[in-house]
């Protein structure tokens, strides 16, 4: 697919608000969030429970419309798309790594990875899916549901799914988190080289403060505010 | 990468039914299971409304195909009280061959003096011209019934007299031995009903009865058989028909043809499929209810797939797709087993009622009831399924990841509503065409509607009911009371679905005793006990003294009468007038008709004056008031009547309001003296008996009456009443069966509304448990829950059904209204009984679920 101009951020967000309606009244999530990610870089977001992180991702992610600011990916300004617009964008740019996998139970491993392919009409949904899955090291379960699967083999079958149609974008919510220490690392291990392969740029959600260390920069975020962006880092070749 | 590229459409996406279908099936695999009730309830639904249309085409058709053999030929041309003249015989055989024959009503006499009333049919050699006469353990092989003074006679008869084959008995002034035992015949289905048992004679064994005399009440019926290549001409029947009736305006012939053997049959059950077909669409709508229970269920478990979809990039309109693919699948196999049960029904009735039904049923399947059904049950699928699946494509993908963001937040777009309607109006717009009485359907499909809202309504006062009183003693109540009042609550549920089948069931038993208590409390207290048919008017005074000879406080009462059909009303003949339904009966085949100077016992004169005595005017005649409105007739009109293949002109002098449930003898029209008292004509005779009379007695009169007078017949009333008790209980038999499958359809969707909130019960139990409930407590609120909501339920349909009941009686069929308790505590054990068996097996497994699945947090 086509990379953007070295200079067009990956992710751009500017005074972004979120305010959520809530029985108690308005309920303001994220408050003026300006953060600029250049393509390619590995972006960690951490901070408290309710501290707005997976708002952050919803909003990068096209899942949840802003009530003030803007939101540009790929140069592509959200508010100018509907919601089948930001359908039709996160299949063709982005891919999203959940925490509890949300591997459609009905389908096989194949099918779930192919689902994204198939929504973008590609010519060869299966076999870059096959290839996707290999990438994965699960060529042998493809035929499987996600029932008959482990949790680590789930979040693996996850992870080629958001990444076959080779998007510029990953976008990952506590990947690990459901997952034991031991299966948590050969995922993230699995999502850095991926993501070193294919240049894509990654927004990692995450308590754990090591896997934040491996990215490029770390955003703490507090009460809905960026309280530090950090500089980039060198990251320590693996 | 501009905004274009990226969110562009991809190419040919505007239609992308292949990949939703190959989602579709996908998601079918494993989720099949879940919506057996969604197929279940389309199928019931369309079997219903195919049984129903495939029964009333398989009974036309069946009319239409054995017309020949229904009606004994091509042509049937009836008279009444005289035989055709030369001419008209003439004109008959100059159509094709004829075959006479005569049918009237008489007593057989056994030799130890028992009597009964046969119906005789006295056949010339031409018969049957169509089919065969069947008989049963026969004297000699061959036609016996055509030898001389030898006669065929039903079983019944032989039972009723105790005799057999070979016994004699006395018909008239004949001896007569019977030669067998009477089977089918054709033309049965010509015969009018019948109070005795069949006898079938030759036309020179009826010469020796001495039966035929002037005035005699007997139906004469020429038969005849086209020539091969006419006999299938339609055109030509009808040219047939007309040509005789222009050539003999004066005849009276009543013409049948095979085309339309049985008119007033083919109305009756024209009018009971109509109503049977009112409770296949409640069942259609009620199987609608459990479809949308169902996918809502599972909709409703597809929440985070779809989000998931959404999340992937699928577009609004593909989950639309997907989802309404599934549907639609699912319909057509539920639609496919509801037409294979409705095709084979009349097959099946066929095989398992084919004594009990008047004629045999043509079991091959009709395609256009079928395609009707098929057309319903698509209708009232797209009906409750839109809705639904509209909500489901309004799930936000942030579902994934907001907990907080519940079905509540969901709104099914407004086209979605639209189409819904639109569906609803199609689907009884439909039933309204596939109707004659087009005005009834569209007011009961309404009253319908309004019945399933007001059962929803219910079940929502039910819920704010138990609301108000959750908070209460013992603790099993309490919780019984917080199930019915909190999310998920079974009220409506179990008010819809069987509120209605019950209250069909309860309103058809509490019509039912009406009926029969009319019959029992007043026609069989009040009337007379025997009615005697062609008394000389010479007689009349020997047969009462034959009479108080063995019993002396009998009463007796008689009147003159003959037979004649009305062929005008004010100059316009009869085919072309539009009856009202109510008065449409007096217009088809022929009616009692009397004389007399003096007003008729239990008349009251309404309007017009009586006629004085010795009135030597233009004929006159008296009308029943309600008849004469229901045939716009008023006072001053001409009615044309044919008595004895003359045409009468008689003008209304008078309209009269008759007490009918008096059972005194009375007729809808009463002529003045001079119309009819030179007409030949015998009387007849009502005798009422003494309350408590001994039956010997009774019997001993009878037979000294047979004896002396051999020419007249005896009806005895009891035994007509028994058959029209018979007949009644049938029907409502057939109508509580179609009530049953109501019943079925709503128990089925009951158990979808229940599985649909198993999870939801499974979590309250584990929960319950873990605060310390013990087994005999979670499933005392169990039992209680359904317990409640089923009885609450069964009074509510109790008093619809008696209210409904009530208006029927007092404004139908204006008889008395009785509440009958049974009939209430009958349906409310049965309701308790089907909530309760539906509840007991929830209750096991809800009890059997562990605990950790639903406590254990991610």
């Amino acid at each position: 697919m086509d990379r953007p101009v070295e200079h067009t951020p990956a992710i751009a967000l500017e005074d972004v608000h979120v305010t959520l309606l809530s029985r108690a009244g308005p309920v303001a999530i994220l408050r003026g969030i300006d953060l600029r990610i250049p393509a390619g870089d590995a972006i960690a977001v951490v901070g408290p429970s309710g501290s707005g992180k997976s708002t952050l991702l919803m909003v990068v992610a096209g899942l949840e419309r802003t009530t003030g600011g803007s939101v540009s990916v790929q140069g592509i300004d959200y508010a100018t798309l509907d919601e089948d617009g930001l359908a039709r964008l996160r299949a063709a740019n982005i891919g999203i790594v959940f925490q509890s996998f949300h591997l459609v139970p009905t389908m096989t491993a194949l099918e779930n990875v192919a689902l994204p392919l198939e929504f973008l009409d590609h010519d060869n949904a299966f076999a870059a899916s096959r290839a996707a899955l290999a990438e994965v090291g699960l060529s042998h379960r493809e035929a499987h549901f996600p029932g008959q699967l482990s949790g680590g083999e789930q979040q693996r079958v996850a992870l080629a799914r958001a990444l076959a149609p080779r998007p510029a974008l990953i976008l990952a919510d506590e990947p690990t988190g459901n997952l034991d220490l031991a299966t948590g690392a050969q995922v993230m291990d699995l999502l850095f080289d991926l993501k070193a392969r294919t240049g894509a740029t990654l927004l990692l959600i995450t308590h754990d403060r090591s896997l934040a260390k491996r990215c490029d920069r770390i955003v703490s975020l507090a009460d809905g505010r960026i309280v530090s962006a950090g500089a980039k880092r060198k990251v320590a070749a693996s | 990468m501009t905004a274009a590229s990226a969110t562009a459409a991809p190419a040919g996406s505007g239609f992308r039914l292949p990949l939703a279908f190959t989602i579709a099936l996908r998601e079918l695999r494993a989720g099949a299971g879940r919506l057996s009730i969604f197929v279940l309830c389309i199928a019931l639904g369309v079997a219903a409304v195919a049984a129903i249309g495939s029964l009333s085409a398989s009974f036309d058709e069946a009319l239409a195909r054995q017309g020949r053999l229904l009606i004994g030929g091509d042509l049937s041309f009836e008279l009444i009280h005289r035989q055709a003249d030369n001419a008209e015989l003439a004109a008959l055989e100059a159509l094709g061959r004829v075959s006479e024959s005569a049918s009237f009503r008489a007593m057989a006499r056994s030799a130890a003096g028992k009597s009964a009333l046969v119906e005789v049919k006295a056949v010339d050699n031409a018969y049957p011209l169509y089919g065969d006469v069947s008989i049963i353990k026969a004297a000699h092989p061959g036609p016996v019934w055509r030898s001389p003074d030898v006669v065929l006679v039903e079983r019944a008869l032989l039972d009723r007299l105790n005799l057999d084959v070979g016994s004699t008995i006395a018909i008239g002034d004949a001896t007569v031995t019977i030669g067998g035992i009477l089977g089918e015949q054709p033309d049965r289905l010509a015969d009018r009903l019948a109070y005795g048992p069949k006898l079938l004679m030759s036309r020179d064994t009826l010469a020796h009865t001495g039966l035929v005399q002037p005035g005699s009440l007997i139906r004469w019926t020429y038969r005849v058989q086209l020539p091969k290549a006419r006999a299938s001409d339609k055109n030509y029947l009808t040219k047939a028909r007309n040509n005789t009736e222009k050539q003999f305006p004066q005849s009276g012939f009543a013409i049948h043809d095979w085309t339309d053997p049985a008119p007033s049959l083919r109305r009756d059950a024209d009018r009971f499929t109509q109503f049977i077909s009112f409770v296949g669409l409640t069942a259609l709508l009620l199987g609608g209810i459990g479809v949308g229970n169902a996918i809502r269920s599972y909709m409703a478990k597809k929440r985070e797939v779809i989000a998931t979809f959404k999340c992937l990039g699928a577009t609004s309109r593909l989950v639309l797709m997907v989802y309404l693919i599934q549907a639609l699948l699912l319909a057509s196999v539920g639609i496919a087993i509801g037409l294979l049960i409705g095709a084979l029904t009349p097959a099946l009735l066929a095989a398992l009622f084919a004594g009990s039904l008047p004629i045999t049923l043509a079991v091959e399947p009709h395609p256009l009831p079928l395609i009707a059904a098929a057309l319903a049950g698509l209708l009232t699928m797209v009906l409750f399924v839109l809705w639904p699946l509209g909500r489901a494509t309004s799930v936000s993908p942030a579902v994934l990841m907001r907990a907080h963001l519940t079905e509540e937040h969901e709104r099914s777009p407004w086209p979605y509503a639209a189409g819904s309607a639109a569906a609803g109006l199609a689907l009884f717009a439909l039933a309204i065409a596939a109707s004659e009485e087009r005005m009834i359907t569209a007011s009961i499909s309404a009253g319908i509607v309004l019945a399933f809202l007001l059962l929803s309504g219910f079940g929502l006062l039910l819920q704010r009911l138990a609301a108000r009183f959750r908070r209460t003693k013992p603790a099993s109540l309490a919780l019984a009371l917080a199930s019915i009042s909190g999310p998920g609550s079974l009220a409506r549920p179990i008010a819809v679905s069987l509120g209605l089948g019950l209250g069909l069931l309860v309103a058809t038993a509490l019509i039912h005793r009406a009926l029969l208590k009319e019959i029992e409390g007043n026609i069989e207290v009040d009337a007379p006990a025997y009615y005697f048919l062609d008394v000389e008017d010479s007689d009349v005074g020997k047969f009462a003294d034959t009479v108080k000879a063995v019993v002396p406080d009998a009463k007796l009462a008689d009147a003159p009468m003959l037979r004649g059909r009305i062929v005008a009303l004010k100059g316009v003949p009869v085919e072309r007038v539009e009856p009202d339904p109510d008065s449409r009966w007096v217009l088809s085949g022929d009616r009692g008709l009397t004389y007399t100077d003096e007003l008729p016992p239990a008349s009251t004169l309404v309007e017009g004056r009586w006629w004085p005595k010795d009135y030597s005017g233009p004929p006159l005649v008296s009308f029943d008031a309600d008849i004469a409105k229901g045939l716009g007739l008023k006072l001053g009109d001409t009615i044309t009547v044919n008595i004895l293949g003359r045409n009468v002109d008689a003008k209304i002098a008078s309209l009269r309001k008759i007490d009918w449930e008096s059972l005194a003898i009375n007729f809808v029209m009463v002529f003045s003296p001079n119309t009819l008292a030179a007409a030949p004509h015998r009387a007849l005779t009502t005798l009422e008996l003494p309350k408590g009379t001994d039956p010997v007695l009774e019997g001993k009169v009878i037979q000294a009456l047979a004896e002396r007078f051999p020419l007249v017949s005896a009806v005895k009333v009891g035994d007509i009443v028994a058959a029209a008790k018979e007949l009644l209980t049938k029907v409502m038999t057939a109508i509580k069966a179609t009530a049953g499958v109501t019943l079925l359809i709503g128990a089925a969707v009951l158990a979808g509304a229940i599985a649909a909130g198993q999870q939801q019960r499974k979590y309250l139990t584990v929960l319950y448990k873990t605060l310390g409930a013990t087994r005999g407590r979670i499933v005392s609120a169990e039992l209680l829950e359904f317990g409640l909501l089923g009885f609450a339920t069964a009074l509510l349909s109790i008093a619809i059904a008696t209210f409904t009941a009530w208006a029927l009686c007092k404004w139908a069929f204006d008889v008395e209204f009785v509440f009958v308790p049974s009939a209430a505590s009958e349906t409310v054990l049965l309701a308790l009984a089907l909530v309760l068996a539906v509840g007991a097996s929830t209750t096991w497994r809800v009890l059997s679920a562990k605990a950790a699945p639903y406590l254990r947090t991610e």
